[in-house]
């Protein structure tokens, strides 16, 4: 087995749980095949985590919130992936944080990566 | 966390197979033969995600299978560096602390990357982080289970193929040591205001 490319792409949390959501129910359908364990636990972990209340509507929506703050993909991967509750939230996932952002942009993220889901409730 | 990674691979697929369609029998053949594994430099192999291409299926001297060679891209584990990730704390040990994501649990912080100034207690076997505020010190003990935010620092594989090392006797020795060590682990940091157990920052 040759490796092309080990780094094609980022993928974030919400998408590796519906593959693997995916993948479950299709193996349901089909054989008896034993989902293997890896894929649970990674289910687990996931089905634990922000990104099992996720959409793909509600991600568009976050990154075109974040569009405006000059952030790397790397950097709104992370603000997806474990929205930030805390001020050091964002210092930490947001590189140079202190420099690159001014005070109210970081409240501005905070209630952007906070505030969605009820937002989306009350709609 | 999670990337993509392309992949190629020639497969063999014994004539017994034959009667099943010829994509389903290389994504099973995939899926059982490398979910669950550590890819050397790539990462541990989590699901299949697809087969982008089938070249043509060739049958040698001798053998009845097919042999194809496909190319494909896997759904692997392999934080980026500097990636701040939740997890559990699996034990602590002279060593440093161990933390656990469920699936992947060879993620150590080490001593020195620890928040500072800290100390190991023998008897309870848990880091203690001797936080000094205002009002004196306290210490905030590093519990197993507790959740834990780090920042991942690096990504080491190691081969564990036990091969008879010639070249180098001495190492024979070392081989039966060696076939324990994981395959890949995960360095990270909570020396940063805002990391370790999540419950300290709230």
């Amino acid at each position: 087995m040759e490796t092309i490319n080990a780094n094609a792409a980022i993928l974030s949390n919400y998408e590796v749980l519906s593959l693997l959501q995916d993948t479950r129910s299709k193996q349901k359908r089909s054989a008896k095949s034993q989902v293997a364990a890896v894929q649970f636990e990674a289910m687990r972990y996931l089905q634990n985590s922000p990104c099992a209340e996720q959409t793909p509507e509600k991600i568009k929506q976050l990154l075109s919130a974040y569009e405006s703050f000059n952030l790397t993909k790397a950097e709104k991967l992370m603000l997806i992936n474990d929205p930030p509750q805390k001020e050091v939230d964002v210092h930490l996932m947001v590189e140079e944080s202190a420099e690159r952002l001014t005070d109210d942009q970081i409240q501005e993220i905070l209630t952007i990566a906070g505030n969605q889901p009820p937002e989306e409730e009350i709609k | 966390m999670f990337v993509l990674a392309e992949m190629t691979k020639t497969l063999r697929v014994p004539p017994h197979r034959f009667g099943i369609n010829l994509n389903e029998a290389i994504a099973e053949d995939l899926t059982k033969t490398l979910v669950g594994k550590v890819i050397k430099e790539v990462g541990l192999c989590i699901a299949l995600f697809d087969i982008t291409c089938i070249k043509e299926s060739f049958i040698l001297p001798g053998d009845g299978a097919a042999h194809t060679k496909v190319n494909f891209r896997l759904v692997v584990f392999k934080p980026f560096s500097e990636e701040v990730i939740l997890g559990k704390i699996k034990n602590c040990s002279e060593e440093g602390v161990r933390v656990t994501l469920g699936f992947f649990d060879n993620i150590i912080i080490s001593p020195e990357s620890l928040q500072q100034p800290c100390r190991y207690d023998e008897d309870e076997k848990v880091w203690i982080w001797e936080y000094e505020s205002k009002d004196g010190k306290h210490d905030l003990f590093m519990d197993p289970g507790e959740p834990i935010r780090f920042r991942v620092t690096g990504n080491k594989f190691v081969e564990t193929i036990p091969c008879d090392s010639k070249p180098e006797e001495q190492e024979s020795s070392e081989t039966t040591e060696k076939e324990k060590i994981a395959p890949y682990t995960i360095t990270a940091s909570i020396s940063e205001p805002g990391l370790g157990l999540v419950s300290w920052w709230t």
